[in-house]
């Protein structure tokens, strides 16, 4: 897509083409998706963070300048609306949906189950700097930007959070 | 890359998931709709409107102290009024808040969006310090747009006692063909859907016969809509006419009186002759011990007439069953692969379960492990079990990045052979969810058939197909494409697709031509399609928001069947789960958790912080019970609201009062069970109520107290319910409160 071309995507989605409002969200929406299910860990859950920041997204674009990366930016908003959902749950009628599946030992190794039981009791902003970084690949510069902080900023959460997950583990941010 | 980040990256990836196809379409629905109401818009006329004013008539605004502006918005629209205070989140818009606890400091409230005012301008306006702004107590005055409460007058100081919403008296809507329980469960599943036609639900709960809702405007059209759609609701509105037109009673839909006690789901299997199975998910097995998977399982053999219970295998995961007459059945328990994206580290196993004895007794088939079978290159979510004979037996299967594949058994279910099926011509497969999801293989005839449906990338909507085999399942080949995934098999040649009275269609050549088709039939099901099972060529079942209707001409007409269900049972049923234990206990001598400066606790040996609690939350402490509860973690959570017991329910409350709310508004518990089975008790000296909930694979216990005015909310809660140790442990920690002032 050329810089001309999507230019013009912003405009007529600025200007209220839904199509052309989902174009540009369409590459930022599997990493949001992914981010949102790491984050709440429910499907559902996650399919409503994720429509409810695009939605949003849509809602402040005249907020975005043109030439600015997309992702960052609506990357931060679901990262926002994933923190409403966990607040607000305590209002709302706590659903666990299926029973997860047990999960026998042959399928995963008891470090991974030991790992995603830390993972459960991490606090959002450190779960939130582990995702972006190590999950969805982000360099370091636009998990910066989806935190609000600058490169030296984010890698002291990213420490910080690798050291809440599992003291002494043998990971640097700057890698 | 280290192993440590390697496993990390695994962790993660295990978490995570990608968009299904189903939300794509939901998403791309969304954005069709139109751009909701723009924030910024609302923003932009506001500065533009101050700007006006402050140059007209601005002085006299700020002499009077409020730099109100009654301008912007719907002229035209009438005018409401409503008794609240306004509160603004940090970055988010001001509302005008409905009657809730609030946590203290607040984090925004819920109720309507509040246009034309600059909050800062009422007296008494307090900024919290994470930023939330919020007023007292005022009457506003405005317009109502249908998503925005535009002010047109300034907020004037109210009472106290006057904060009760004023409900507007509706006729008498007619009866429901759900329970409250269900109703409530479409109007949360519809809130967003409701909104974008300009009704915003502010609360909703069940009532003795119906569903109390609240609205923020009940106007003629609104409450109309409501009773189409979901029949006995009683309808209040939040804000209150002023000089609105008086609203017409609305004319109820007359809806076919059905069973009062319908249940969530069933699904059917095993039609043949004048047999049919039901699996029947909801009442009366919302509660925790009543049936082995929050189900039960009828069967009929004078076509759906009368049924008689059987019983089920414990499973676990997704449940589905298949019966191929009276007596032989299966039942599969599928361990989810819960993103469905393929995930090389979640295969997924099967359980299965299988009877001869028309479900007397069940034994489990050994079924060879699927990974060792079939490996771990990627993993596929399985569904839709389906047996055609004594051996051989089809289970579906599909994820977002792979072909979908058709699981076949030889031999009843032991062990599963796999074929992938290629894409039809007209669709080409994209990882990303631009797959193809497969219903149950049916047999009708001679031939296999399965009904395919999938998105292709850049088009709109779901495409779908038919798939069919001759040799018995050993190869599948694309048939042909259908108008929508909801084709029932009649026939080998004639194939129905049955939604609503002037949707349905009719194909007698195998889906080559369709043409309109003047069936009766008419979905009870408003989203998606109904379940159809014919069990020969006039014989039919059909099955939608739980209720069954039957043909007995071929699809041409319709008619109620019973839905099989027991009486329904209060909840909750088991003693074992009720809390009447008492609520004091000894202290643990273990290092206490200060939990704020007013009170401290002792945990129980083994409860672990989870120190996720934000610093802006009611929450005080999580604590997470040891491993030795079970596989999956006991939570226990305290939090505070500061103020808001009296504030919500009156200078008269007790915890018994708040339980009894509690277990009605939010669980649908009759008032009746609820005040029944909360036991008063007192935790160190405070009087304080409790009740244990459940709603199959939910559980947990709710512990209420109030201290100094301060409503102390407790709860406990595990996936699957929690174990009794577990509760007596939470009860001596809860016992362990020590108030400090």
């Amino acid at each position: 897509v050329s810089e001309d071309q999507a230019a013009g995507r912003l405009q007529r989605a600025k200007a209220g083409d839904g199509r052309a409002f989902e174009e540009l969200l369409s590459p930022a929406l599997d990493p949001a998706f992914r981010l949102a299910m790491t984050m709440l860990k429910d499907r559902g859950a996650a399919e409503d963070a994720v429509q409810d920041a695009a939605l949003k997204a849509w809602r402040k674009l005249g907020s975005f300048r043109a030439g600015s990366e997309l992702r960052p930016w609506f990357l931060a908003i679901v990262a926002n609306e994933c923190r409403s959902a966990r607040r607000t749950r305590w209002w709302g009628v706590i659903r666990f949906g299926e029973l997860p599946p047990r999960v026998a030992p042959e399928d995963r190794s008891a470090e991974l189950v030991d790992l995603d039981a830390a993972l459960d009791r991490l606090p959002q902003q450190h779960l939130l700097a582990l995702t972006l970084y190590y999950h969805l690949d982000l360099p370091i510069e636009e998990v910066a930007r989806v935190l609000a902080c600058s490169v030296g900023a984010a890698r002291v959460r990213i420490h910080r959070a690798l050291a809440a997950l599992r003291p002494g583990i043998a990971l640097e941010a700057d890698a | 890359m280290t192993p440590e980040e390697r496993e990390l990256r695994r962790a993660l990836e295990g978490r995570s998931g990608d968009p299904s196809p189903q939300f794509r379409a939901r998403l791309t629905a969304a954005f069709d709709e139109g751009r909701p109401a723009s924030g910024l818009m609302q923003a932009v006329a506001m500065v533009a409107v101050i700007a006006i004013t402050l140059g007209t008539v601005g002085v006299l605004l700020m002499s009077r102290g409020v730099r109100h502006v009654p301008q912007g918005g719907p002229s035209s629209a009438p005018r409401y009024t409503v008794v609240a205070s306004l509160m603004a989140a940090k970055g988010k818009p001001l509302r005008a808040c409905f009657a809730m606890a609030l946590p203290e400091p607040p984090i925004g409230c819920g109720g309507v969006e509040v246009a034309n005012i600059d909050v800062h301008s009422v007296p008494g306006t307090k900024t919290y310090q994470n930023g939330t702004v919020g007023t007292p107590i005022v009457k506003l005055v405005g317009r109502w747009d249908g998503h925005v409460f535009w002010l047109t007058e300034a907020p004037q100081a109210t009472s106290l006692k006057q904060t009760e919403p004023q409900p507007i008296t509706q006729s008498p809507p007619p009866t429901s063909k759900e329970t409250p329980g269900q109703v409530v469960e479409e109007l949360k599943r519809d809130a967003r859907d409701l909104e974008a036609r300009g009704i915003v639900l502010i609360s909703f709960g069940p009532v003795d016969d119906g569903v109390s809702v609240t609205v923020a405007v009940a106007d003629d059209k609104t409450v109309q809509y409501l009773y189409e759609h979901y029949g006995r609701v009683y309808v209040k509105g939040w804000l209150q006419p002023l000089d609105a037109p008086p609203s017409p009673l609305p004319t109820p839909t007359v809806v076919p009186p059905t069973e009062s006690n319908l249940p969530t789901t069933v699904q059917l299997s095993g039609a043949s002759g004048d047999v049919v199975w039901a699996h029947v998910y909801g009442p009366p097995c919302s509660t925790i011990g009543a049936c082995p998977n929050g189900s039960t399982l009828f069967r009929s053999t004078d076509r759906g007439s009368h049924w008689e219970q059987r019983s089920v295998p414990y499973a676990r995961g997704r449940i589905d069953f298949s019966f191929v007459n009276a007596t032989e059945g299966w039942f599969s328990g599928l361990s989810q692969v819960s993103t469905c994206s393929g995930n090389p580290f979640q295969v997924g196993s099967v359980e299965l379960w299988h009877t001869g004895n028309g479900a007397a007794t069940w034994e489990q088939v050994p079924v060879v492990s699927w990974q060792e079978a079939h490996g771990t290159e990627y993993a596929q979510c399985k569904e839709s079990l389906s047996f055609i004979d004594q051996a051989h037996g089809f289970l579906s299967a599909w994820d977002d990045n792979h072909p979908s594949t058709i699981y076949r058994t030889l031999d009843g279910g032991r062990t599963w052979e796999g074929k992938t099926l290629p894409d039809p011509p007209d669709f080409k497969r994209n990882p990303g969810g631009f797959t193809l999801r497969l219903g149950p293989v049916r047999k009708t005839g001679n031939a296999l058939y399965v009904v395919a449906s999938g998105k292709q990338q850049g088009s709109l909507p779901d495409r779908q197909y038919v798939y069919g085999s001759t040799d018995g399942g050993t190869t599948w080949t694309w048939l042909t494409k259908v108008p929508s995934r909801y084709v029932v098999m009649v026939t080998e040649s004639r194939w129905l697709q049955l939604l609503a009275p002037g949707q349905s269609m009719e194909t007698t050549n195998a889906g080559q031509q369709w043409h309109a088709y003047a069936s009766d039939f008419n979905s009870d099901t408003p989203v998606g399609g109904p379940q159809i099972l014919f069990g020969d060529s006039k014989i039919g079942y059909a099955e939608g928001r739980g209720a069954l209707q039957r043909t007995v001409d071929g699809g041409l007409h319709w008619s109620r069947i019973t839905t099989p269900a027991v009486p329904a049972v209060k909840s909750p049923p088991d003693p074992k789960v009720l809390i009447a234990r008492g609520c004091s206990g000894p202290a643990f001598d273990t290092t206490p958790l200060a939990l704020s400066p007013n009170y401290e606790i002792h945990p129980a040996p083994g409860w672990t912080d989870t120190h996720n609690i934000g610093p802006t939350e009611s929450r005080m402490l999580q604590l997470i019970a040891p491993a030795t509860y079970g596989d999956m973690p006991t939570q226990i959570t305290f939090h505070v609201f500061s103020g808001s017991a009296l504030i919500q329910y009156g200078p008269k409350v007790t915890a018994r009062t708040i339980a009894a709310e509690w277990g009605t508004t939010q669980y649908g518990h009759s008032r009746e069970a609820v005040v029944t089975t909360p036991a008063d008790c007192s935790v160190a000296s405070e009087a304080a109520a409790v009740y244990g909930y459940s709603d199959g694979s939910e559980a947990g216990y709710r512990f209420f107290l109030i201290h100094k005015g301060l409503l102390y909310a407790i709860w406990m809660s595990g996936t699957g319910g929690i174990s009794d140790k577990a509760i007596q442990d939470a009860l001596r920690m809860i016992g362990s409160i020590v108030w400090t002032s």
